[in-house]
């Protein structure tokens, strides 16, 4: 189980992403990236789809990462992945690199090029089974072009493409469920994480490296810019997420689901929308039917979590892990 | 307070203070369980009292933009074992 002081000692060891990169103050996504990276021990490529990440990190003449780092397109990060994981395994047929000391490869997408443009390229290589893990940093809209909704932009949110106002309450669709895409490709790790729960998403990259085969994990990031929040808040209000039950925390291995964070109180949504001002017409004269309607959004999706973990582990038992290094897993992550 | 780094001391733990890349967003001083973070004029962080710290490394953890730095003893001290009480609370 990781603690603060082993992430710390592997971060000593070797600092694979920096300071200096221009990441907004209060930005999520460092934050889940340097927990991810300091979770895994062995050496590491990172490829990198574009996005706010990719366009903060490296501003030539200078780069964040000291890592080996592949910047592609928006929509073939994960084919990228499958190429240098390829090459990874050419190489070491013909005796070019050791057979014993392996190599994790770790692919960065933001929402956009993970939801939408990339979607294509990832549902291929989960399909081919290339050895990779996925990490998609969610802040719920394209930050990094203007704030344009993306589909994992949730409902009522207003965004600079689906505005709020007399006609529009922002946007009008429910965002989709990327997770359960990935879990319906059959791979043997899916998660879901939060950067405000640090230790848990650490675990499930220890869980996701160590199995066979693509993981895929889904990670809560916020954005100050396009939630419009407060910096210091960033990660309270990624905590809120977790809590008023927008955004679970579980996990699929071998196809069986498993919940890793039951939040204590059963929280209404409006703490959370509450918190951003990309909510705040929701909190308007005649919006509380929407208000009301992602409640219940959010209340269907639990409950559909909650029967699919039921049925799958009969929901608190611990499971055996498909993995030779991690046999002790405390239940709450 | 202007100096672009400083250099915290308690016994054999250093806390390293990179001033210069600090982008004043809070996120530390909202996590530091002792309470001791706070910016200064300029909007960079300092440490206000570093009695206090506990050396849990939390800031360390969370901060985006690698301001601080923390050596440790590898030592079986008391405050490891703070340290340890601090991290089983951790979630």
């Amino acid at each position: 189980m990781p603690t603060i002081k082993e992430l710390a000692a592997n971060e000593n060891r070797e600092k694979r992403f920096r300071g200096g990169h221009s990441l907004c103050s209060g930005c999520g996504i460092p934050i889940a990236v340097r927990t991810v990276l300091n979770s895994i021990e062995t050496p590491v490529v990172v490829v990198n789809a574009t996005g706010c990440l990719e366009v903060a990190t490296t501003r030539f003449p200078t780069t964040a990462w000291n890592v080996p780092w592949l910047h592609v397109a928006f929509e073939n990060a994960a084919a990228a992945a499958s190429g240098v994981e390829s090459a990874y395994h050419a190489l070491v047929r013909r005796g070019k690199l050791p057979e014993n000391e392996p190599i994790t490869f770790v692919v960065f997408g933001g929402d956009g090029g993970t939801y939408d443009i990339g979607l294509q390229s990832l549902s291929g290589a989960l399909e081919r089974g290339h050895r990779f893990l996925y990490i998609c940093y969610d802040n719920e809209a394209y930050m990094n072009t203007g704030i344009q909704r993306s589909s994992a932009t949730p409902f009522g949110a207003s965004t600079t493409t689906s505005p709020s106002g007399k006609v529009s309450f922002g946007k009008a669709q429910q965002r989709k469920d990327l997770t359960a895409i990935a879990e319906a490709h059959h791979i043997r790790y899916v998660g879901q994480g939060s950067i405000s729960h640090w230790h848990d998403l650490s675990e499930k990259v220890k869980r996701a490296t160590g199995t066979e085969g693509p993981s895929f994990i889904n990670v809560l990031s916020t954005c100050q810019l396009g939630w419009r929040h407060d910096p210091k808040n960033a990660v309270s209000i990624a905590r809120l997420a977790v809590e008023t039950r927008f955004w679970p925390l579980y996990e699929i291995i071998n196809g069986r689901y498993r919940m890793t964070h039951i939040p204590d109180r059963n929280l209404p949504i409006e703490n959370w929308l509450k918190t951003q001002g990309r909510f705040k017409h929701l909190f308007e004269d005649g919006n509380k039917p929407v208000i009301e309607e992602i409640q219940r959004q959010v209340d269907e999706d639990w409950d559909r979590l909650l029967r699919r973990c039921r049925n799958d582990m009969k929901f608190f038992e611990p499971l055996e892990v498909p993995t030779n290094q991690h046999h002790n897993i405390d239940f709450y992550g | 307070m202007d100096e672009a780094a400083r250099k915290y001391n308690q016994g054999d733990a250093i806390l390293n203070v990179r001033r210069e890349w600090c982008k004043g967003c809070d996120l530390c001083i909202d996590a530091c369980p002792e309470d001791i973070l706070a910016l200064d004029e300029t909007d960079k962080i300092y440490v206000k009292d570093i009695s206090a710290c506990i050396f849990c490394g939390i800031c360390a953890e969370r901060c985006p933009d690698f301001v601080f730095s923390l050596i440790r003893s590898q030592k079986e001290t008391p405050l490891n074992n703070i340290i340890r009480f601090y991290e089983t609370d951790s979630g």
